[in-house]
């Protein structure tokens, strides 16, 4: 059973996005923690 | 491209991008732990870390120079399933999201995950885990430290000696200068670079090479790693996702963490930083399958994602894997430095030298032991033994014969001190003996098979009945 070009672009594609995305949660979390003053 | 030692970035930028960091990485511990003069605001960043901070610290931590070196290599080995199988290591941490709930609760004074072990099954057990725990740590750190040196000579030419020695002594002094509070610190700017830089390298790969011209290459060269059901992929996929588990549940390099977040924050931070990793191996392990579209000639395996970008972004490509490679490094290294650290001031100097130690002195303590881990490190890895590295694979049946007696421990009265200790031994020595008999791809799978039949056989036939508040204990009745 052979990977297709559509499952192979499909997997990356969603984990790329995946990947881009948490960097902005982080960033967002980070804000709210500091406005909250509960950074640590 | 240097043609002297075929290092794909200049030494001069190698030594300019490492002065820059560690310079920035230095001031950032100095001036987050400059306010931490008790004992719990060194080790544990005062038990009050929000969850940006919290999830970043257990993603970056995880990441480590073999995620992003390695997932390249696994992905040109095993095709698809390795991107996917090393992705599986992030169910162990989403498994500890739970459990870390739990030890905050349970253990709200602990320090160290043999604080637990000792509270709940007494001193032998207590030491048969500081044998395995301290093992593992040891491995971790010269696999580390080595790897340190290796790629900063492949990347830049930097000597082996120089680059292993600069890496190591960096994460010490940031370490020793802010305890947890500098590392937790660090490890969110370096998440954010990790992230930052892998998803530029892949979006390069798809926008100048192509999914389609990537998947034509690979069919035609290699297409055996598009295949979904090979069998050694599959193997290691299983092997991979129970040697993480262990590695997560038993190490104290997470257990300082669940004491060190705030209430409450221990459950969502492990979670989300599980959900996170999960895509990040695929992404770095996508970057290899473009090399035979891109006829690239790589002369080591885990030089792979470096080539890629030399290719695709010439020199800033070059820098780019660069710092996301030190950024991976250094975010294991002061972690598993504070962690041991805390290990070996808790659990063998206070637990076994100086009972009556104040807070003031296992502070002091503490920050010799880290200045002693370095050395120690640094002695191990100067002369370049490669078996020394490769000791931390050999510790894979040692961390899963660990998981059923903390899983047991934590969740059920019934779990029994002997049966604990038995299961850590036997599990660990018939793993061992399947490692050499059958092959490293079982090893961990059969330890953590035995630990979990001793285990449950012990509650059955000769259940405790734990009292759940003699966790809740100090640290000076030990």
């Amino acid at each position: 059973m052979t990977a297709s070009l559509g499952f192979l672009s499909i997997l990356v594609s969603v984990a790329v996005f995946v990947t881009a995305v948490s960097s902005i949660v982080l960033i967002v979390l980070l804000i709210r923690d500091w406005k909250g003053k509960s950074l640590w | 491209m240097n043609p002297v030692n075929s290092a794909i970035l200049d030494t001069g930028i190698g030594w300019f991008i490492l002065l820059i960091f560690s310079a920035v990485w230095i001031f950032l511990g100095w001036f987050w732990g400059r306010k931490a003069k008790q004992l719990d605001e060194f080790m544990l960043a005062g038990r009050n870390v929000g969850l940006a901070l919290g999830v970043a610290t257990a993603m970056a931590t995880w990441v480590t120079s073999n995620t992003t070196m390695a997932a390249p290599q696994l992905a040109l080995q095993l095709g698809i399933w390795g991107m996917v199988g090393y992705s599986l290591g992030s169910v162990g941490l989403m498994l500890f999201a739970p459990m870390a709930k739990r030890i905050r609760q349970l253990l709200p004074h602990g320090y160290t995950s043999g604080d637990f072990i000792r509270l709940r099954y007494g001193k032998l057990a207590w030491r048969l885990f500081l044998v395995i725990s301290l093992c593992y740590a040891f491995g971790w750190l010269i696999s580390l430290g080595m790897a340190g040196g290796v790629l900063i000579h492949a990347l830049t030419g930097i000597p082996y000696q120089l680059g292993m020695s600069v890496i190591l002594t960096i994460c010490v002094i940031y370490t020793l200068l802010g305890g947890l509070r500098a590392v937790i610190g660090t490890d969110f700017i370096q998440t954010i670079i990790i992230l930052v830089g892998i998803v530029v390298l892949a979006w390069l790969a798809i926008d100048k090479v192509g999914f389609e011209n990537i998947h034509t290459a690979v069919q035609s060269e290699r297409p055996e790693l598009l295949n979904l059901l090979m069998p050694a992929a599959i193997m290691f996929l299983f092997n991979n996702l129970l040697f993480g588990i262990g590695e997560i549940f038993h190490s104290n390099v997470w257990w300082s963490r669940a004491f060190a977040f705030r209430e409450g924050v221990g459950f969502p931070a492990y979670l989300l930083a599980g959900i996170m990793w999960v895509p990040i191996p695929i992404v770095a392990g996508f970057v290899a399958l473009t090399t035979p579209a891109l006829a690239l000639n790589i002369p080591a395996a885990d030089m792979v994602g470096p080539m890629v970008a030399a290719k695709l972004l010439g020199v800033g490509g070059a820098i780019l894997v660069f710092i996301v490679v030190f950024s991976a490094l250094a975010s294991s290294l002061d972690s598993l430095l504070a962690a041991t650290s805390d290990f070996i001031t808790q659990d063998i100097y206070h637990g076994h030298i100086n009972k009556a130690a104040s807070e003031a002195h296992l502070r002091k303590v503490a920050k010799w032991v880290i200045v002693s881990l370095g050395l120690m490190t640094w002695l191990l890895c100067l002369p370049r033994i490669t078996t020394l590295a490769s000791l931390l694979y050999f510790m894979g049946p040692f961390v899963a014969s660990v998981i059923w007696p903390i899983i047991a421990g934590l969740y059920s009265r019934r779990a029994n001190a002997t049966a604990a200790s038995l299961a850590m031994v036997l599990g660990t020595a018939i793993g061992l003996y399947s490692y050499f008999a059958i092959g490293f791809y079982v090893a961990a799978l059969v330890g953590a098979f035995v630990s979990m039949v001793i285990v449950l056989a012990g509650m059955w036939w000769q259940p405790e009945e734990f009292d759940w508040h003699r966790l809740n204990q100090t640290r000076h009745h030990i």
